[in-house]
């Protein structure tokens, strides 16, 4: 198969900023609008290719609950070649999707996801109407994080794509892959000689020799894939653990120069103690974002932190135990059953403390005190939960005992022990959720983010501020930077409000002369039919007359009647000194508008496309 | 008087002699047995698989009846099967995955088994994304059972025997995927033969996967 170039979006820029519209849940008109501004000045010419977009939410043949957020964009060209439809899926940004990522990533079965941007991009194949021109159509798949493994496993396994983009992407897994593509899956049970009839063959294979394969077997279609990754994402990072491999055309960059990226830090770090280490934290995340430590206790220990709190003291402790006495019971089976696979974790980080706070302390991540401070929380922590596994043990053998007062004494004695331990780790979590150590957390964090990557792509005098774009100039020795997006938006919008204006002003106009001299008008020539009507007949309004004399019907009567009217002029009404002082002030805005622009283009005064652009943003 | 009496006590026993038939009838929990008393059969014997399956009696010969963990559909369940607690995956009532080894006298095979929350109406694209998962042009036969459509296609490809198939609920969503793969142990000369004879279990066997509709439950 042959692939296409793409003629309408070529440019690294613009796929990430049309990623990042996609995070942005706008309109459609409003998503058109912006692309159209987002061509302009990348490109510096009007699109000439009509936009069309679809929404994962109007898709019909999605299955319910797996997260996916979705978004086709059709570019149509006036010849009808060289089409372009981009499905840009969302990564992980809710609770659903987090919960997708860690079991996608870090388990590496549920492939739902994947088959959900297969069927919604053959779903917007059909509503597009490109089936029947499909080779004068490229497809391709546009993601960041968690979106790029379900892009580039759909991209594997169905063919749903040409090509793939992505940036800072959650890469594939061979695991995940043994799963969901059957001609893989097939392909490695006879490659490795797997026995059909042991299911769980698959994690006897050494894995480093399953990478290579699936690194061979996935090669053609990897061709096709091209990842922007920035070495302090710290997706990247956790990539290293097993079952993940990076597929395609990889263009590394620094985008945080400040440190040295997590990835070579853990990347001799064991396995497990990474594995460990991560489903801790994403727990903790996971359950923290939720509703703080109270929902960390209790996801992670199986601790209602309401009960808990209850019982500060002994008396207080008797009395709440007769009162939850089934809530406590229940919590300490939840802790006997959760407990184990916690210290395991907590253990396998405390003695590995000094490998992974070190390194961290040494890039600069942390300082030493702040390592200190979490190694000694993380080794509180284990004390805690070891003296918890100590009084649990203890607790069931008084149980067995059969001695029923003794065992609710025993019980009363255990129970306040375990809150004791129990408020003393949520003490260590608190600790630990210091602003300076989260602070760190939001710079690894923003990492992974599209404009992080996009503001290291600065060539020449172009650059970006978040997703806008900027061009810088010199003038003598001093550079000058001007936000081009912003200063295009003003200029647009500025003239947009002023159009606005002016037309308001119109209908002002319009209604001063409908509500006051048309209206003055209508009055006075409702007085004058009266008046006509009175002198026509005069004899209908002799009660009028009879008011003020007495007379008899048949003795009098009205001859005539003549009126002798006075109009006087409408006064201070006229209002065009007003309109004159608003017309004045749109006049005086587009000067301003004009001048702003003017500024920026003697600015630029070599670079004629910027002119350029406020010409075809001024013509819309 | 004393007739009365008699027939009163008559009927007890009768009562009690039923209670206890009913009692040793009632399906007992697999789980909740002791391991000595389970049936001598792999699936039996293996911890993880022994959870699914809801009865120690055979619903025929060689099988004993499964609910899947998302407790959206059942099946037979081969006596020779397990399934690996690796690489099974289950997300709420929406997906659940696994494969099931099932180990029978003369062949040995692999199944790979996938429910999704799948609406009915999309099973073209569904059967398109199974040919190309299994990259063959696999051509589906449907037949309609009761509250379900299946879809089947023989594979053959790589001197691979099986079958590639699709459930779909027609009374509710849920769709099942179904890879049926099947190899001859090494030592077995009649191969060929046993496969067809297996094929010909394996059509029988799909056709006992069903769905659990909330209706069928309140019955």
């Amino acid at each position: 198969m042959i692939v296409m170039t793409e003629k309408v979006v070529t440019t690294e820029e613009f796929r990430l900023r049309l990623i990042d519209l996609e995070y942005k849940n706008i309109s459609k008109e409003e998503m058109i609008k912006r692309i159209k501004q987002i061509y302009l000045e990348e490109y510096g010419k009007k699109l000439s290719a009509e936009i069309e977009i679809y929404h994962s939410s109007e898709a019909t043949t999605l299955t319910q609950d797996t997260g996916f957020d979705g978004t086709a964009i059709h570019f149509k060209t006036h010849n009808g070649d060289n089409n372009e439809l981009y499905v840009i899926s969302q990564g992980s940004k809710d609770i659903v999707d987090w919960e997708y990522n860690i079991k996608a990533m870090f388990a590496g079965k549920d492939y739902s996801q994947a088959q959900d941007t297969h069927k919604f991009t053959e779903e917007t194949i059909n509503k597009f109407g490109i089936n029947s021109k499909k080779e004068m159509t490229s497809i391709i798949g546009l993601s960041h994080s968690l979106a790029h493994n379900n892009n580039t496993t759909a991209h594997l396994i169905y063919g749903t794509f040409d090509k793939v983009y992505s940036v800072n992407g959650a890469q594939t897994n061979y695991y995940q892959l043994y799963f969901a593509d059957r001609k893989f899956a097939n392909d490695v049970r006879s490659y490795f000689s797997m026995s059909y009839n042991n299911p769980d063959a698959i994690y006897d294979i050494d894995p480093n020799k399953l990478r290579q394969f699936a690194e061979a077997y996935y090669k053609d279609k990897a061709k096709n894939i091209h990842q922007v990754i920035s070495e302090d994402d710290p997706l990247y990072a956790v990539s290293v653990a097993r079952g993940f491999f990076t597929l395609g055309n990889v263009e590394i960059m620094d985008t945080n120069p400040d440190y040295p990226g997590l990835r070579s830090l853990i990347k001799d770090i064991p396995d497990e103690v990474i594995k460990d280490f991560q489903e801790l934290a994403i727990q903790y995340t996971t359950a923290s974002n939720q509703g703080g430590i109270k929902t960390v206790m209790h996801d992670i220990l199986g601790v209602n932190m309401d009960v808990v709190n209850k019982m500060d003291n002994w008396f207080n402790s008797v009395k709440a135990y007769a009162t939850y006495q089934p809530e406590i019971d229940t919590m300490i089976r939840q802790l006997d059953k959760k407990l184990p696979g916690v210290l395991k974790r907590v253990k396998m980080i405390t003695s590995n403390a000094e490998l992974i706070f070190g390194r961290l302390v040494k890039a600069g991540y942390i300082s030493n005190a702040q390592k200190q401070l979490i190694v000694k929380e993380f080794t509180n922590i284990e004390t805690e939960l070891d003296a918890i596994q100590e009084t649990l043990s203890r607790l069931v053998g008084v149980r067995d005992t059969g001695n029923f007062f003794v065992q609710i004494g025993g019980d009363i004695a255990a129970v306040v022990k375990l809150m004791g331990h129990i408020t003393a780790i949520q003490d260590s979590l608190e600790v630990l959720k210091r602003e300076d150590l989260l602070s760190i957390l939001e710079e690894i964090k923003a990492s992974h983010s599209i404009t992080e990557v996009l503001s290291s792509l600065s060539s020449g005098k172009k650059s970006y501020l978040g997703t806008d774009m900027v061009f810088s100039t010199k003038h003598g020795k001093k550079e000058i930077k001007v936000n081009i997006s912003a200063a295009l938006r003003m200029y647009q919008d500025g003239k947009a409000v002023l159009e606005e204006k002016s037309s308001e002003i119109d209908h002002f106009q319009t209604a001063i002369h409908r509500e006051i001299s048309q209206c003055y008008e209508n009055n006075k020539s409702q007085v004058m039919r009266k008046i006509d009507d009175i002198e026509a007949n005069p004899d209908l309004y002799s009660y009028l007359l009879r008011k003020h004399i007495y007379f008899s019907r048949l003795n009098k009567k009205v001859k005539r009647i003549r009126v002798y009217e006075v109009f006087f002029p409408l006064e201070t009404a006229n209002l065009n000194e007003e309109i004159h002082v608003l017309r004045k002030s749109v006049e005086k805005g587009y000067t301003y508008v004009e001048n702003y622009r003017k500024a920026i283009e003697d600015l630029f005064a070599e670079e004629k496309e910027i002119a350029n652009l406020f010409d075809l943003v001024g013509g819309e | 008087m004393k007739g009365r009496i008699y027939i009163l006590l008559l009927l007890l026993i009768v009562v009690f002699l039923g209670g206890c038939q009913m009692e040793s009838k009632e399906t007992r929990k697999s789980s909740e047995m002791n391991v000595e008393d389970l049936p001598d059969v792999r699936a039996f014997q293996d911890e993880f698989t022994r959870n699914f399956l809801q009865s120690t009696e055979e619903t025929r010969s060689g099988y004993y009846p499964f609910l899947s963990g998302t407790g959206k559909y059942k099946m037979d369940f081969p006596a020779g099967g397990i399934i690996g607690e690796k690489s099974y995956a289950l997300e709420k009532e929406r997906f659940e995955s696994y494969l099931i080894g099932v180990q029978k006298e003369s062949v040995k095979s692999s199944v790979d088994i996938t429910y999704t929350a799948e609406k009915e109406g999309n099973e073209k694209v569904i059967l398109d994304m199974l040919r190309k998962s299994s990259n063959e042009e696999l051509k589906f036969k449907k037949e309609e059972l009761q509250g379900r459509g299946l879809y089947i296609a023989p594979l053959n490809e790589n001197g691979e025997f099986g079958f590639v198939s699709y459930i779909q609920n027609l009374s509710g969503v849920g769709g099942i995927q179904v890879f049926y793969v099947s190899e001859c142990n090494k030592e077995n000369e009649n191969c060929s033969k046993d496969i067809e004879k297996e094929n010909s279990l394996i059509i029988d066997w799909l056709k006992t996967i069903q769905f659990v509709n909330k209706e069928n439950e309140s019955e």
